[in-house]
């Protein structure tokens, strides 16, 4: 499909272009209790082909954009169309010049993986045994599960010279365990893996499902007010997110923050009481989709900037090294334990319906599906209510665990302490 | 207005998907193959550059076969298709069937019975004024620069502004033994977004666009630019509001918000299948008060979410969820109509060919009542007058109820006093709020812009909203 898009692009005398070749191969298996529900495998290819057109107005330069995808199916008419199209839809593109990726090329690397080792039914079969493992309770058990094992290789080729090329393999899903007595309640995970990591998977299933038990004992969250409140993963990664934003080149160039290397980007330097934050960024494929070879940077250090990241065109204009955008980080971790955290009079909450945190404004929010409350005196399991907190100010006093998580996006502290958040009861 | 032309593409390949079914139905009892052509653009222009480009879960081009082989489904999703592939796509189907393998040590597999296959032959399109490719990329997008300038000269504390729109056309052929369906869909979704700064505090707004048109929408996208500059500004001065349950009345975008995530998620029949929607236990029971009454429509009100038939064959309905506050039914697709021995509600959805079908909803609202906004202002003795509601998430096993809300304007002896609260997280438990509903405004509104996921992923075209409706809330 390739050799038929460039010699579309050529025969339209297109010389400033990008391709994304990808190609999917998903297995997925879907599950109702202890039963097999749905059965399917997703095989496709898709080819997004950018074009860029060098224009000048008023003296400015730009350098105009427009994209399609290419199926396997597609005629030549229909490529040939879709490129004189786009062509002439990038001329009507009015961003100001900039350089795309240099050139590069590599040969097809496969990141290492222990799914490439076995055959797809097999790989399947050992995540679907470590699901079911420790789900042997009648009244806590898996309610529904969906399970999908993917094999993605990409190559990103450029008129500039990039032709590299990558395969990747993931295994991913989802469950929602139920608790039936004494209140009929679930709790909804989720998990993502670059390895068949069994015993992971076998392990958090034990959690949520111990996690469902508490929530079927928890009674109405009394705090009302102000409380110091613990994030355990997850949650702890949503609000970490802030930092990784911060050294967005896109949110430094529009505006939203004027963050420069060399800058401390956590607040106010002499307000901070609790951890600094260091942040390195951490590629999760060999190449990003502009052709940019993902290393690994220092993002920040002790609450300093060290890093832009992101878009190239946002990197271009900042005039900064277009190092590609990251999706992963490492937090170095603090040097409070989780245990000491939960000693802590307060909230840790464990599972939110959803919890999200704008980074723009940096307010974070959730609503408690199952915590434990710390009195002081003892701790019981606790639900509904929500917390509206704001990162601005919890990051002069957060406190970073020792122990750490790692996962496809975050290796970082286990758990967060927050001081004094706003927390509505029931 | 002008009726869309089906998939040139589609029509074509027809008659080797007849062949491919017949050659699958040649080994399995029931088939079907569903397939789709879609294009999908997006265009904007803001501060930080202009942008037309295709928006990859709306533009695709693929297949799915779905099989049954006595006992249950299996599926096959591709997008290269000929008459001599054929055998090889027979293949992977085989192996996909072949899955119920991984079903040991304890497990079993589903029993269904086969999907009744009623004939049936259909063909039509929706209707639009302006398509965007007659309209020109050059004018869209320097009306667009036009509204963007408009929203940045507004302020001096506007940092960024952006106008931009959206749009899917798609095409959908279903082929099984017996039906032969085709339809063909546009929708339009556009929206004014605007963020400023004062001192350290960054507040963004956005001001939505929708319906199942073309792009004559974008001549109502200039009365958005004043409001959405002016709720901006009030954002900045945004106060954090005390916890408790107060009087609120819900603009009907935040309506809209309640009916789909608070309860229209879990009247989701997929979701009764799994035992996970206490709905469930409710029919027939009352859940709402009196005044409420809510329907899912895929053909009875025309905006993102409608369509002729849904993924899976069947024919768009209207549905009333609940009826004067008494839940009536849910909604479903195929398959889980035939495990709960229901009527399908043309409610299987997929978020594109590559994805499995789930109950998903279309458009989805509570009726209108009889009051005046400004009556149901001035009712409040103190409360909040609730708008631009940004996210929620369902939880259809406990009716929990989890919002945001990014707009809460006070009512004080029943005028609004200028102070705005934000950001707010609206809580408590399903049925409480929908029983306090004392007052319905006497008209409905209905907005589709945004997508609708099964949990966090699995994203499709809605379209949800109503009347104002004043209710006891939890705010925190």
């Amino acid at each position: 499909m390739i050799d038929r898009i460039l010699k579309a692009l050529k025969n339209n005398n297109v010389s400033i272009y990008r391709l994304r070749d990808t190609v999917t191969e998903s297995t997925e298996v879907f599950f109702v209790k202890k039963k097999l529900d749905t059965r399917r495998i997703a095989n496709t290819e898709t080819v997004s082909v950018t074009v860029y057109r060098e224009f000048e107005k008023d003296g400015v330069k730009f350098l105009g954009d427009a994209n399609f995808s290419v199926e396997p199916s597609m005629s030549e008419e229909i490529i040939d169309s879709k490129i004189k199209k786009a062509f002439m839809s990038a001329g009507f593109v009015t961003n100001k010049a900039y350089d795309l990726a240099e050139k590069l090329v590599s040969d097809v690397v496969e990141v290492e993986s222990n799914i490439a080792d076995i055959p797809v039914d097999e790989a399947l079969g050992k995540m679907v045994e470590a699901l079911y493992r420790n789900d042997t309770d009648s009244n806590t058990f898996i309610n529904s599960a969906e399970l999908f094992l993917t094999k993605h290789k990409s190559r990103v080729m450029t008129g500039n010279g990039v032709d590299v090329a990558w395969i990747q393999y993931g295994v991913n899903g989802e469950y929602v365990c139920q608790c039936k007595t004494p209140e009929d309640v679930e709790t909804y995970a989720s998990f993502d893996y670059d390895n068949l990591e069994c015993e992971q998977l076998a392990e958090k299933v034990k959690e949520t499902l111990a996690m469902t038990r508490d929530r079927s004992v928890a009674v109405a969250n009394p705090v009302n007010g102000k409380a110091d409140i613990v994030l355990p993963n997850r949650y702890a990664e949503e609000v970490l997110n802030y930092y990784l934003v911060q050294t967005d080149a896109f949110y430094n160039f529009a505006g939203y923050f004027e963050n420069k290397v060399g800058s401390f980007v956590q607040g106010k330097e002499e307000e901070i009481s609790g951890d600094r934050i260091t942040m390195d960024l951490l590629p999760v494929a060999p190449f990003n989709g502009d052709g940019i070879k993902m290393i690994e940077r220092s993002g920040i250090e002790k609450g300093v900037m060290k890093t832009y990241q992101g878009a190239l065109r946002f990197c271009r204009y900042l005039n900064v090294p277009a190092v590609g955008a990251y999706s992963k980080y490492r937090i170095a971790s603090g040097d409070m334990s989780f245990e000491d955290m939960k000693k802590q009079k307060g909230l840790y909450i464990v599972n939110f319906s959803d919890f999200q945190l704008d980074p723009v404004v940096g307010c974070f929010r959730g609503e408690i599906r199952l915590a434990y409350y710390n009195d002081g005196e003892k701790i019981v399991p606790v639900t509904g209510g929500s917390v509206n907190g704001s990162i601005i100010e919890a990051q002069k006093s957060i406190r970073l665990s020792k122990e750490r998580q790692e996962t496809t996006t975050i290796s970082g502290p286990k758990a967060i302490l927050l001081k004094d958040v706003s927390v509505a009861g029931c | 207005m002008k009726k869309l032309k089906h998939s040139e593409y589609i029509l074509a390949i027809k008659p080797v998907l007849k062949k491919l079914l017949d050659a699958v139905l040649a080994k399995y009892p029931y088939a079907s193959i569903l397939a789709v052509d879609s294009m999908g653009n997006m265009y904007s222009s803001s501060k930080t550059g202009v942008s037309i480009a295709e928006i990859p879960r709306y533009a695709n081009c693929g297949f799915v076969i779905k099989a049954y082989d006595g006992n249950a489904y299996g599926e096959y999703s591709f997008n290269d298709v000929s008459e001599e592939m054929i055998p090889e796509i027979l293949k992977k189907l085989e192996e996909a069937m072949s899955l119920k393998n991984v079903a040991k040590g304890g497990l079993s597999l589903c029993e269904y019975k086969q999907m009744t296959d009623e004939p049936c032959t259909f063909s039509d399109s929706s209707e639009y004024e302006i398509a965007p490719w007659e309209m020109g990329d050059d004018k869209i997008i320097a009306k667009l620069t036009e509204l963007k300038d408009a929203l940045l000269a507004t302020d001096k504390r506007i940092i960024n502004a952006a106008a931009r729109i959206n749009y899917q056309k798609y095409t959908k052929l279903f082929l099984s033994k017996n039906k032969d369906m085709i339809q063909t869909n546009m929708w339009v979704e556009a929206y004014l977004t605007i963020a400023a700064k004062e001192g350290e505090t960054v507040r963004n707004n956005y001001y939505p666009f929708s319906g199942r048109c073309g792009f004559e929408i974008m001549d109502e996208m200039q009365k958005g630019v004043k409001k959405a500059s002016e709720v901006v500004i009030e954002l900045l001065s945004a106060e954090q509001i005390v916890p408790g349950t107060y009087t609120c009345v819900c603009n009907p975008h935040v309506t809209g918000m309640i009916v789909h995530e608070a309860f229209g998620h879990g009247a989701e029949m997929d979701m009764f299948v799994k035992d996970r929607a206490i709905a469930q236990q409710y029919i027939g029971k009352r859940v709402a008060s009196d005044l409420v009454t809510m329907h899912d429509s895929g053909n009875a009100v025309s905006q993102t979410g409608t369509y002729f038939f849904d993924d899976e064959g069947v024919l768009a309905t209207d549905t009333v969820i609940i009826d004067k506050g008494i839940l009536k039914t849910g909604m479903s697709d195929a398959q889980s109509a035939m495990y709960l021995g229901t009527e399908p509600t043309g409610n299987g959805k997929r978020e594109s060919y590559k994805r499995k079908a789930y109950t998903r909803m279309t458009n989805t609202y509570f009726e209108a009542g009889k009051d005046k906004v400004e009556d149901m202002i001035a009712s409040v003795d103190y409360g909040f007058l609730l708008e631009n509601p940004s996210s929620g998430m369902e939880d259809p096993k406990n009716w929990g109820i989890q919002m945001m809300v990014d707009m809460a304007r006070e009512i004080k002896d029943g005028k609004l006093t200028g102070k705005v609260f934000s950001p707010c997280i609206l809580s408590g438990y399903v049925p409480d709020l929908l029983e306090s509903i004392s007052m319905m405004s006497d008209t409905v509104e209905l907005g589709g812009s945004g997508a609708c996921g099964k949990g966090y992923k699995e994203f499709v075209k809605v379209s949800d909203g109503g009347p104002y409706i004043k209710a006891q809330i939890r705010l925190g």
